[in-house]
Parts: structure tokens; sequence; C-alpha cells
């Protein structure tokens, strides 16, 4: 891995409801290098999400906050930094794709003002020369006839033309780091394709690393590096995306893979993990993962286990790894 | 071969951007409520534009000889009790009654918008802003009126002052809304990862997607103000006579109203056609602005 650019350590967000605060996210982190790409997989309500807002400092406050957590950005804690510096930060350094390309850009400004906007906030530079560099962008994201383009209204583009145009704004200021959130949920099969191979071409021409959130684990096989699993806001495995794929270390992972239907064999029925994730508000003592977990045990009622060592770059939080013993760790305390 | 096809596709999408953009208009003139609303008001307006083009006469020139003339070809509109045209005054009294109007509006749109968007993405001010239009929209609008005037004392600004505050927390109230919407779409959330700030925000990508409800109640807002308007010089509230106002002239006739009826009847025919001019008007807006509603005529 090349120089690291982003550390999140502990990252923590928590939300007020009716019902009483609740944590979205605890303890996430990872590291990410030049040019890296991350996968968070994990399903709806995991905090995949919310960890990438969490980074950009958008999480609405009040209902939410960031408790704990570091993300340090180029020698700053990205948590303690001003409104001022944060959006420096945002589009400039570190910015974001949103999963629905549909409602992401603005309907009543083209296309071309949009991401001219975006390049003239962050940099001096006149509308012209703005406008030459816009017209680059789209042209590299792939849309046919960009000069024309740049003066179309949202409505009058393709679902994958105008995630192929918010690509573009998100490249505007040559970002160091791409966030982005489910990008390809939102269209078909095909496009999907041809966005997430722009990602990558991307990615190599600008040393953009990406952090890719999905829950499609075919995605993550083809187009990434590295996965983070989240499952009811934590990290559960870290893993390279081979050693994911050929040794899952947690129960959830395995699950997950053992989910998707294999070419080799004929199966009638998709094995599932049985059970629903729990709520925030009735997490299990222990493991989160125990009420659903084919390998439960006693032990793990006693703590929810920290992420362990589980070979190069490779780590889970299920205590099996290692013989971790909760409980006599806590009787020796 | 390959220019000249994208050069071809440029040829023929230029025209089509034209037809979208002139889609809205098109919608509108098929709109038969709104063609009326729109024959009514210009009807109005170019009375009142052409006031002294239209008419020769003073409209406070008195003449005992020609007192109570009931309309004829010399009098369009007939003469009132000091036997002065009322087609003069009617006219200059539309000239004073839409600028009136013009100007609540002009207003309304101002601070209405101000304290809705402020309301709207400031949840913190939302609470103490919205109370206050509460106390003001508690309170009959004419008798909210007559108390500000009464306070500023009578006369047209006034009148305007007046009519705008009563009138600018209803607006506030649709902005509001509007702004509640709009700021949880997700090109703000873009916008906001893009690094945009709080105003930026608010005026590039809040405010101009709240424009069709805002544009809509404006134009009813134009009707309320040219009414009560009406209402307030009647009362003698506004523009103080000789100064020919509908108020007033109606005010002024009522009366003689037996004997001649056309001094009330006329301005009063002319107010309620411009107030149900500008209501249709607003309605075909509505219904073609407003996407959710896709009304067949």
């Amino acid at each position: 891995m090349s120089a690291t650019l982003l550390q999140v350590r502990g990252l923590t967000t928590s939300f007020r409801a009716e019902a009483g605060r609740f944590e979205a996210i605890k303890d996430v982190s990872f590291d990410l290098g030049e040019g890296d790409v991350l996968g968070i997989v994990g399903e709806s309500g995991s905090g995949k999400s919310v960890t990438a807002l969490s980074i950009l400092g958008l999480i609405p406050d009040p209902p939410g906050r960031i408790t704990a957590g570091q993300v340090l950005f180029a020698g700053d804690d990205l948590l303690k930094a001003s409104r001022r510096r944060m959006r420096q930060v945002r589009g400039g350094e570190i910015a974001m794709i949103f999963q629905e390309p549909m409602s992401s850009l603005n309907p009543v400004f083209t296309v071309g003002d949009q991401i001219v906007e975006t390049i003239r906030h962050h940099e001096r530079i006149g509308v012209r020369a703005a406008r030459a560099r816009a017209i680059d962008l789209l042209d590299r994201v792939g849309i046919a006839i960009p000069a024309q383009r740049l003066d179309e209204y949202p409505h009058q583009l393709s679902g994958g033309m105008r995630q192929r145009a918010m690509i573009a704004i998100a490249l505007s200021c040559n970002p160091s780091i791409l966030l982005a959130d489910e990008p390809t949920t939102a269209l078909d099969v095909t496009i999907q394709a041809q966005i997430l191979d722009l990602l990558k071409d991307l990615r190599e021409d600008f040393r953009t690393a990406v952090v890719l959130i999905t829950h499609d684990l075919g995605v993550v096989a083809q187009y990434v590096d590295r996965v983070l699993v989240m499952y009811a806001g934590r990290v559960v495995e870290e893993a390279p995306v081979e050693a994911l794929y050929a040794s899952p270390q947690h129960p959830y992972t395995e699950g997950l893979l053992k989910s998707m239907p294999s070419i080799d064999t004929d199966a009638d029925r998709l094995q599932a993990i049985p059970g629903t994730v729990p709520s925030p508000f009735e997490l299990p003592p222990g493991c989160r993962f125990r009420p659903r977990c084919p390998y439960a045990r006693d032990a793990c009622d006693v703590a929810d286990p920290p992420l362990l060592d589980a070979g190069p770059g490779h780590a889970a939080a299920c205590i099996r790894l290692n013989d971790y013993q909760p409980a006599a760790r806590a009787g020796a305390a | 071969m390959a220019t000249e096809a994208s050069t071809a596709a440029v040829t023929a999408t230029v025209p089509q951007r034209r037809r979208r953009k002139a889609t809205v208009w098109h919608r509108l003139l098929r709109h038969r409520l709104f063609v009326t609303g729109m024959f009514l008001f210009t009807l109005v307006a170019i009375g009142a534009i052409f006031a002294d083009v239209l008419t020769t006469a003073d409209p406070q020139k008195m003449s005992v000889r020609t007192r109570f003339e009931p309309p004829s070809l010399s009098y369009i509109f007939g003469t009132d009790n000091f036997g002065r045209s009322q087609w003069a005054r009617v006219l200059y009294g539309a000239q004073l009654s839409l600028m009136i109007g013009l100007g609540v509006v002009v207003l309304n749109a101002i601070f209405g918008t101000l304290v809705g968007a402020l309301a709207g993405y400031f949840r913190s001010l939302d609470n103490i802003l919205m109370r206050i239009a509460d106390a003001f929209m508690a309170f009959p609008v004419i008798l909210l009126a007559i108390g500000i005037t009464a306070a500023l004392g009578p006369g047209s600004i006034n009148a305007v002052i007046a009519l705008a505050a009563v009138y600018t927390p209803r607006t506030a109230r649709i902005v509001r809304a509007s702004v509640l919407v709009a700021r949880e779409m997700e090109y703000v959330q873009a916008a906001k990862a893009c690094g945009a700030g709080d105003w930026r925000i608010l005026r590039r990508h809040i405010l101009p997607n709240c424009m069709a409800p805002l544009i809509v109640q404006l134009t009813f807002i134009f009707a309320y103000a040219v009414l009560s308007e009406a209402v307030l010089s009647f009362l003698g509230l506004g523009a103080q006579p000789p100064i020919p106002t509908w108020g007033n002239i109606i005010s002024e006739g009522r009366q003689y109203i037996r004997e001649a009826p056309w001094i009330t009847l006329i301005p009063g025919i002319v107010l309620a056609a411009t107030v149900l001019g500008l209501n249709l008007l607003g309605d075909g807006l509505r219904d073609v602005l407003d996407p959710r509603l896709k009304v067949q005529q």
C-alpha cells in the first residue's frame, strides 16, 4: 500500500430518536492509501453511508452527532476542523457521489452551471476557463458531445449520463479521495459496469483513492482492493479482497458469501442468513451477530469482540479467532 | 463521417431544446381559464397604463351641469354626483389600485421569501418566526390592515405597508413549506459535499426550486391586495378623496345607489373582473407549474 491519505480511528456517530440515542456506527477504523479502492459492504442500515457522511462532517446535527474518533487527513483531524476548512475539503480534496443520480443534480440549473459552480467555488478561475474544464471533464467521464450536454438540464440526461455528470462534478477539483455511496444502485446492469469501469480508469489516471460503498458483493470482487464488512454499525471484518472471498473469518461474511448464487452448483434455493439485523435499540449483549450466528456459544454473550488478527491485513470480530476467551480475559483483568 | 453525424445531432437537438423551453407557455395558452384570466387582467392593465390616452377628461374636474349623467356616448361610464367623468375616474383608479397591488406583491415577495427561507432552512429560527407569523394570522386580514393603517395614518403608501405586513406571513408559510421539501433533496446534500456553504445552498439550490408555488401565491396575493385596498379606501383608510380609487368611488357613490347605480356598479364590476382575472391566472399557473396537479383542461 502506498502513502496513507486518510486514517479513520474509532469513528462513532450517534443519532437521537424518539426512543433515545443510538449509535449508528461504532468504533469504525480504517486506512486509505493513495490510489486505493476500499469497498465498504453491508446491508441497509449497517452504517455504510453514515461512515461516509461522518468523514465529511455532513451528518445532520441535530439529530446526529459524532461522539468519538478521529478522521486524520492531510495532517488535520477533520472532526475538529473549522467550518471554513471543511468547506475546502468537501469537493476540493474529498469528493462524494451519491446513490440517486436522478435527484443529486439540481433540476433548475444546467449541468454546466453546476460543474462551473463547483470549480469556481474552490478555485479562482474565470467562467470561460471553468467552462472549458467542465467540457473536458464531461468528455473524460465519457459523455458524448460534451459541449452541447453542458447546456442541458438534468432532466434531459439519462440516468447513466447523470451519474457520469455527478462524477464529473466530483472530479472537477481533482480530489485525492472519492467517496462513492452506492453509485450504481439506481442504474441498470450494463450502465453499472460502465460507471464502475469509469471509476477504475479514473483511479488509474488521477491516482484518486476511492471508497466504494455498496451492498453488491459482485461489484466488490471486481473493483475493490480491500473490503470492510459492516454489520449493525460495526466493522466485523476487514480483509484484502482475495482473502475475504477465499477464507471469510466472520460468520456474517461467510453467510453473505454463501447467500450468493454460484454458477457451479445447481441450487434451487439460495442460502439466507436466518433472522434480521437487530434494531439499534435492542442490540444483544455481547456479539451483535450472536442471535443469527451458526457458531454461537455461551462465550459470545460476554462481550462484543474487537477486531482480531486473522492473517496479513485481515482481521475479523469473532471470538473463534485465536482462541480469544473474553470470559477468561474478563476474569484476569 | 463522425463529425458529420455529431453536427447533425447538434442541429437536430437545438430546435428541440427551444421547443422544451416554450412548453410552459404553450401549456398556459392551452389552459382556457388562464387565457380568460389573462384577458380580463390585461384589459384592466391596459386601461390603467394608457389612462391618459384613453381619456382626456380630468378625473377630478367637477361640473355642476353634468351631475348624475347615466352612461351614454359622451360619458361612457356616466358621471358622479360632482359631475366627474366616471370613465376617467375608473381608469385612474385602476392605475392606483394596480400600483398598490404591485407594491404589496413586491414587498410581500421580498419579506415572505426571506422569512420563509430562514425559517425553513435554519431550523432553530423556525419556531420563533412561525409563531410570530401565527400571531399575525390570528387576526382577520381586514381588521389587522385597518389597525395598521389606523396606526400609520391613511394614505396609499401606508395601505401598501399594511397589506404587505398582513399577507407576508402567508407567503412565508408557503415558502417555508417548499424550503423544507427542497432542503432534504439529494442535490442539496451533493452541494454540501461539494463544499457549498449555507447561503450558497439556500440561494442557488433551494430557492430556485421553490419558485413555482411562490409565483402562484403572488398572483393570488395580487388579487387579495387589490380587493383589500378597495376595502380600505372604501372605509376611508386608503388614498384620500378626491384621488380616485375603486374603493373611494364606490364609497362616494354609495349614497346615490338608488338614483345613480352606475357610480357604484361600474367600479364594482371592474374590481370583480380584476380579481377574477387574477385568480384564474393563478389557477392556470398552478395547474401548469405544479407537476403533481396534472389537471386535464
